[in-house]
């Protein structure tokens, strides 16, 4: 029985990272998404009405925050984004600024057949084309707030609350340049070696180059497959997850040395419940999660609402952390593959180790694949001479 | 001038690369006739321990002793292994089939711990992989079964 070696954690380590490469919005698609909300802005911002001229559009949630995932069933990825009027909050109300951007958008003939309303925001539809849908959140500026946010609709459309997607994603992005201490001597990735030599890195050698995004990604895959399968009736939202494990890294980062990545990834996520507060009221416990950037928004408001969401969230927690420590106990590459695709991640997990495959092979026929001790490797062990398979 | 003729490694030789390669040991040694050498390869990190052997006589075999790959194959048909050959031993134990014997994969001159030990590892870490999605991807050839032994017959060491 193979124990958990530091090889195993550094290997699955990387696996792990191909795994996020996998789910999350590429390069090109970065780039599509891009071009068309840019399009968007444009058609608002040119309106004659003076309260939407020289409005702007710009990303949030995990578009700006790069932690995007692909949905599981549908492959439509559901993207955010602001669009800011340049009108001052006082002039306007809530439903008006609503009723402002959608009524615009129905102006243009393209728009408005792919147009679908929300509660505070509008959908525009792009699954055809491109498989993404983009969900325009209104919104003016907040001068009360230091911190540069904006105001948006609320649920009802009955008032602006405050937000700041900005500010959050700077938080976190400033979170994510900490660097975690390792005590064996795994290093994160390796990227230099591998672009001299044009051989592809295998997992052994990867890393996982931006840890705490990672997290964020596997983490909500998780979550959506674990809701998927029926196991979770209220899935916890992707702010709160996104707000906990950022919380939990700089934590992790700050209080503890690990011995590989895999480590202090399995030490975030245990971590993610410390940093839901309670609070004892004349209601009974209420769980509270601040927004960091915005002063008194409870990302958690709706747990007081509803018990279940929180019960759900430690139920979803439980889950992760067992699924995840599985790994290090199963023996076989196969084994992990089954794991990974039917507990954590879903049918991408065979597209990951299919794309390791190539890899090995590709090493192979350049002759750079070894094999020794820690079996095919690009980095150590005996040259593999050309064979074919052969016999059956 | 013509290229020196390469020797084949003694006994003694091939058995002291094996033994600094893999960390194995020697079951079974018959001077000037063969041996049988055993070694625990593991094809990744994620992957399983196999007890390996190398069965080097007049004919050269590699059988996998532990686990039991047709256990594992939970009844599947295991590519790329000589499905007739067995070994005295070892009845159960799966005898692998690791390069074409018509294309000079295999020379005299190649030492076993440069040929069919990587090859066994690169085999073991494909049939994982095949364990998962039933597709062996790992590339190779079929031929009828019993050209395949024919071949295997008139193989050197």
């Amino acid at each position: 029985m193979s124990q958990p070696t530091p090889k195993k954690k550094q290997y699955l380590s990387g696996v792990l990272e191909l795994t996020s490469r996998q789910l999350e919005l590429s390069e090109t698609q970065y780039e599509q998404v891009k071009q068309r909300y840019e399009t968007v802005a444009e058609w608002i911002g040119s309106s004659p009405d003076p309260r939407l001229n020289g409005s702007t559009i710009y990303p949030q949630g995990s578009v700006l925050l790069r932690t995007t995932v692909a949905p599981i069933a549908s492959g439509t990825f559901d993207l955010d984004f602001v669009c800011q009027l340049p009108t001052p909050a006082n002039d306007v109300s809530a439903a008006t600024l609503h009723r402002l951007v959608g009524d615009r958008l129905r102006e243009n003939g393209t728009y408005k057949s792919m147009l679908e309303q929300k509660n505070r925001c509008w959908r525009l539809n792009y699954a055809e084309s491109s498989k993404f849908h983009m969900d325009i959140t209104p919104a003016v500026h907040n001068f009360t707030c230091s911190n540069g946010g904006i105001l948006v609709p609320d649920r009802e459309l009955a008032q602006l609350k405050p937000s700041n997607p900005k500010g959050f994603a700077t938080w976190v992005d400033e979170a994510s340049k900490l660097i975690p201490k390792f005590t064996s001597s795994t290093r994160m990735a390796f990227d230099e070696v591998f672009a001299k030599a044009e051989i592809q890195p295998l997992p052994e050698n990867i890393g996982v180059h931006d840890p705490l995004r990672r997290i964020i990604q596997v983490a909500k895959r998780h979550r959506d497959f674990m809701h998927h399968e029926g196991k979770l009736e209220h899935p916890p939202i992707s702010v709160i997850i996104t707000t906990l494990a950022t919380h939990s890294y700089a934590y992790c980062v700050r209080n503890g040395t690990y011995e590989t990545p895999w480590d202090f990834v399995l030490a975030v996520l245990r971590n993610m419940p410390r940093f839901i507060l309670t609070r004892d009221t004349m209601y009974g416990q209420l769980y509270w999660i601040e927004n960091p950037t915005t002063q008194g928004e409870n990302f958690a408001d709706k747990w007081n609402e509803t018990p279940d969401k929180a019960k759900d969230f430690r139920q979803w927690h439980a889950g992760i952390i067992a699924d995840f420590e599985k790994l290090l106990f199963l023996d076989g590459a196969d084994q992990v593959q089954h794991h990974l695709a039917k507990r954590l991640v879903g049918p991408e997990a065979n597209l990951v180790f299919s794309s390791i495959n190539e890899n090995v092979n590709k090493a192979r026929s350049s002759g750079g694949l070894l094999a020794g001790g820690v079996g095919v490797s690009v980095v150590t062990g005996t040259p593999v001479r050309k064979n074919t398979f052969f016999g059956g | 001038m013509a290229t020196p003729r390469l020797r084949r490694p003694t006994l003694d030789q091939e058995l002291f690369a094996l033994k600094q390669r893999t960390g194995g040991v020697v079951e079974q040694y018959r001077r000037g006739k063969g041996f049988r050498f055993v070694f625990v390869a593991q094809p990744s990190p994620l992957g399983r321990e196999y007890q390996v052997l190398i069965d080097r006589w007049d004919i050269t075999r590699v059988y996998v002793l532990e686990p039991d790959l047709n256990v594992l194959a939970e009844g599947r048909t295991i590519p790329h292994i000589y499905s007739t050959v067995h070994d005295k031993w070892n009845p159960s134990a799966v005898c692998l089939c690791l390069y074409h014997p018509d294309r000079g994969e295999r020379r005299t001159g190649m030492f076993i711990a440069d040929t069919l030990v990587p090859w066994a590892i690169l085999w073991l870490y494909f049939f994982e992989s095949w364990l998962a999605t039933n597709a062996w991807e790992g590339g190779g050839e079929h031929p009828g079964v019993d050209a395949a032994h024919t071949a295997c017959e008139q193989q050197p060491h």
